[in-house]
């Protein structure tokens, strides 16, 4: 379920975030260990996603750095969204590799939408590694004023 | 580039850091080859002014804010708001009128190129 999945996401990328305050805090030489090992949000998180509800659409964003349009593919039917996606794997040629962490070159992730969108009508554009879609909702679940005779 | 990334509290406070942003590390790519270091970081949603770099006696602070505008209706947030800071030590030898950084995609590519004298050379052995 979208709902209870999204609580325990939340709580554990909170957990996320208490520990890198008290990395900082802690003054020490901190290893930071890769995301999949050292983060306690679960995996398939990944990338991270906004969801907002406007109206007259839903808009989504995506944190996706180092992806161009090429990149990405992103597949809208009813309401069911799957968005994926590869970047180029990291190093460039020639050099020695003293850290990598900016892992996950390749990734697919799928959501059931709470609301029907009209795929005809999405659109999708990227900026500054943020990937913005815009999905009108279909025409039935469009709010709709209702006049009292 | 030294292995270790001492995050510390460093005494100069981030000039530009807006009460609210929480922190978030950036992860980092470091390569090197003969004539630089190469540093990447994955810093989405954050615009070129709004990045600092600093590079003062070893240690390089590199900041960036990115700013989420709350929408109403939100659904969903995995990510908002939050200043990406990381520290590290530099080695010597950097040719700092040289440093180069780009801001693409939310990816910044940092070019630290190493003065003449720390490159890597070539010693002849002359006939004794």
């Amino acid at each position: 379920m979208r709902t209870r999945f999204h609580d325990l996401q939340r709580m554990l990328s909170s957990m996320d975030a208490l520990r890198d305050t008290f990395n900082l805090l802690s003054g020490e030489a901190y290893d930071r260990l890769p995301r999949f090992e050292g983060g306690w949000g679960i995996p398939d998180g990944w990338p991270k996603m906004n969801l907002y509800d406007t109206g007259e659409q839903l808009e989504m964003r995506v944190e996706l750095p180092g992806f161009s349009r090429e990149d990405i593919q992103i597949k809208v039917q009813g309401n069911y969204l799957e968005i994926s996606g590869s970047r180029k794997a990291a190093g460039p040629e020639g050099y020695t590799v003293h850290r990598q962490e900016r892992e996950n070159p390749t990734f697919t992730r799928s959501m059931t939408l709470p609301i029907e969108v009209d795929s005809g009508l999405a659109s999708a554009s990227i900026r500054n590694g943020i990937l913005s879609l815009v999905l009108p909702k279909s025409v039935a679940a469009r709010p709709q004023q209702i006049s009292i005779r | 580039m030294t292995q270790e990334n001492p995050i510390t509290q460093t005494e100069k406070t981030a000039v530009e850091k807006p009460e609210k942003l929480s922190v978030l590390i950036p992860s980092v790519d470091i390569y090197e080859n003969n004539d630089e270091y190469l540093v990447y970081a994955d810093l989405p949603g954050v615009a070129k002014e709004d990045v600092s770099i600093d590079l003062d006696n070893g240690q390089l602070t590199l900041i960036g804010n990115r700013y989420v505008e709350a929408a109403k209706g939100q659904l969903m947030e995995e990510f908002s708001s939050a200043q990406y800071r990381r520290v590290f030590s530099v080695p010597q030898g950097i040719d700092l009128g040289r440093v180069d950084a780009e801001l693409t995609d939310g990816v910044l590519k940092l070019h630290l190129p190493k003065s003449e004298a720390v490159k890597p050379r070539k010693i002849e052995i002359r006939e004794g």
